[in-house]
């Protein structure tokens, strides 16, 4: 039986939306992919609740949050480290967490980080714009929540009870990326123009850079020693790559984000690699980054590492929720044993 | 019998190369520019139609067409195989002449809807009312679609390329119809650009909520017309769809 699993948004915080991995297959229409900034972390929330990967999450940017589970819901808060509270009482991030009906749910204190991501068991109801629940602002689609918005999901959740503790111990296998360095390292392969600006290798990968406030989800900038590349004619309007490592005409380097658009003019230097985007996804004003040159081979080794992490995490999470009766989306109820 | 000399240098040329480990891009080289817009249109069909195995997007580039995939499902040397059969097809076959779909734009040129109306033909040396002549009178073929579903076309007939923006605008209106180099687009939403604004447009080119989200599509083929502000309010949040007739 599919019953509905509510949320009411009591303090949305500075910026809190309807996020997914994004609308793949749409970039040909002229409307970027989008989606988290931080895929690992979204992905792994909806593992770590039984949904699809792909399943709606609620984005929450860097401030405090409070909302109240309308019903008996199973969640997981993932992203930046944060003070998780269940009605007062501290809770983990990164593993399924049991939440009464009517119990508050806060996020405060986000550190080392400013994306968190809250993943609820039975997929979220969202609109889709071209199938999916991402935001693109740009096309009138905000998926922004308010004070008093109502987040559902079709859950066939049954409070669970243990028979010890409140908040029963299941924890799947879960790799949490450590960000509490000072100074993030950021993995880059080459770019299309890296042989055309001689001494960007040794640049790039011998300073230290800081995120400005001038970064969204099309871009970040950085602030840092560039060199600019000399009689580049203009370049015609074409297609960039998530992660993209582009020089400017100013003394900045822009990382284009998962909402870049084409771009004409500007040489891409290096390319952050599939895996490291997930951490530079986190990365607010003021943050400083090293790029770090990596093989192909390598990026793409690290990337399939990243996954194959989550599909540990899916298949264990899988095993636990059929042992303990509790619904995974899409699925039917499992019989539970006496 | 081998090909004359003219024609090699003549023929289109595609090259592909990576772009970051989930990547490739295919270049359009050679020939002529409205050839490389044609070959290029006719490679992103292609690739559209018969995606090789792991891709999960295709970004049509005026010139070029950029293939991103999931590098934990394939990888660039696998994605580069399925790439380099669909380029052969491409480049044996007949260019498809077929025109494509007509649309009627009307445009608000000049003043506050065209800040950048004066300028340019200050540019071109020329009037602002040739400009808007010489704008016009030639139909557009649509290379592409840009952010925010953007037709991004050439044919502007100004003899001239036009120089973008030296300081990009972060706002522009919906609606605006822009110039830069020997290209034209026209922006559905509002957003940040760095293209010169002649005019402003007062029919929707886009619809998040209708399936087709636009109705044009690369191939095809666009004009303008010139409109007072009276006629402005009659045309306002209009659909543009096809004409059939050449008429808007």
């Amino acid at each position: 039986m599919t019953t509905r699993a509510e949320l009411l948004i009591q303090q949305p915080g500075w910026l809190t939306t309807l996020q997914d991995l994004g609308r793949p297959g749409a970039e040909h229409l002229g409307v970027p992919v989008a989606g988290a900034a931080d895929q690992y972390s979204a992905a792994m929330g909806n593992a770590l609740v039984g949904n699809r990967r792909e399943a709606p999450s609620i984005e929450i940017m860097a401030t405090a949050f409070t909302a109240t589970a309308m019903n008996d819901m199973l969640i997981a808060v993932t992203g930046a480290a944060a003070e998780v509270r269940i009605d007062g009482h501290r809770a983990p991030q990164w593993t399924p967490l049991c939440v009464p009906a009517g119990a508050e749910i806060s996020i405060h204190n986000v550190r080392n980080g400013i994306r968190i991501y809250l993943c609820i068991n039975g997929e979220i109801d969202a609109d889709l714009f071209l199938g999916s629940a991402a935001p693109d602002a740009r096309m009138g689609f905000p998926q922004r929540l308010h004070a008093g918005s109502r987040v559902g999901a079709h859950s066939a959740y049954v409070r669970f009870t243990h028979p010890y503790s409140q908040q029963p111990l299941m924890l799947p296998p879960v790799r949490v990326p450590d960000l509490r360095t000072a100074c993030w390292t950021i993995d880059v392969t080459d770019g299309p123009e890296t042989a055309a600006v001689p001494g960007i290798r040794e640049l790039l990968a011998g300073s230290e850079y800081t995120v400005t406030d001038r970064s969204n989800h099309v871009g970040l900038r950085l602030s840092g020693p560039v060199l600019h590349p000399e009689g580049m004619d203009e370049l015609l309007s074409h297609g960039v790559p998530i992660g993209g490592v582009e020089i400017p005409h100013s003394d900045e380097l822009i990382i284009l984000g998962r909402a870049r658009s084409l771009t004409a003019g500007y040489p891409i230097v290096a390319v952050v690699t599939s895996a490291a985007m997930s951490i530079l996804g986190q990365a607010g004003p003021g943050r400083r980054i090293r790029l770090r040159w990596r093989t192909l081979d390598d990026a793409i080794a690290n990337y399939r590492a990243q996954q194959a992490d989550i599909a540990r995490t899916e298949e264990s999470v899988t095993r636990l929720f059929d042992a303990l009766g509790v619904p995974r989306a899409g699925l039917p109820t499992p019989a539970r044993t006496p | 019998m081998s090909p004359l000399p003219s024609d090699a240098v003549n023929a289109p040329a595609i090259t592909r190369i990576a772009y970051g480990d989930a990547a490739v891009m295919l270049e359009v080289t050679g020939t002529d520019m409205p050839t490389r817009r044609e070959v290029t249109r006719a490679l992103r069909g292609a690739v559209l139609a018969n995606p090789p195995s792991g891709v999960v997007d295709v970004v049509g580039g005026l010139e070029s067409v950029l293939v991103r995939f999931d590098c934990a499902a394939t990888r660039h040397d696998e994605v580069g195989l399925a790439l380099d059969r669909l380029v052969r097809d491409v480049e044996a076959a007949e260019l498809d002449s077929s025109p494509g779909c007509r649309f009627v734009v009307p445009v608000r040129f000049g003043g506050e809807y065209g800040p950048d109306l004066e300028s340019v033909a200050e540019e071109l040396s020329m009037s602002a009312e040739t400009v808007v002549g010489i704008f016009t009178s030639a139909t557009l073929v649509v290379d592409v679609l840009a952010a925010g579903i953007a037709p991004m076309m050439h044919g502007t007939d100004f003899g001239a390329s036009v120089a973008r923006c030296r300081t990009p605008r972060a706002h522009v209106p919906a609606g605006a119809v822009m110039v830069a180099g020997h290209n034209a687009i026209i922006g559905p939403a509002p957003g940040p650009s760095g293209w010169r604004i002649l005019g402003r447009t007062p029919v929707d080119l886009v619809d998040i909520h209708r399936d087709p989200v636009a109705h044009y599509a690369p191939g095809d083929l666009f004009r303008f017309i010139a409109i007072t502000d009276d006629q402005w309010s009659g045309w306002a949040g209009r659909p543009l769809e096809p004409s059939e007739t050449g008429a808007p």
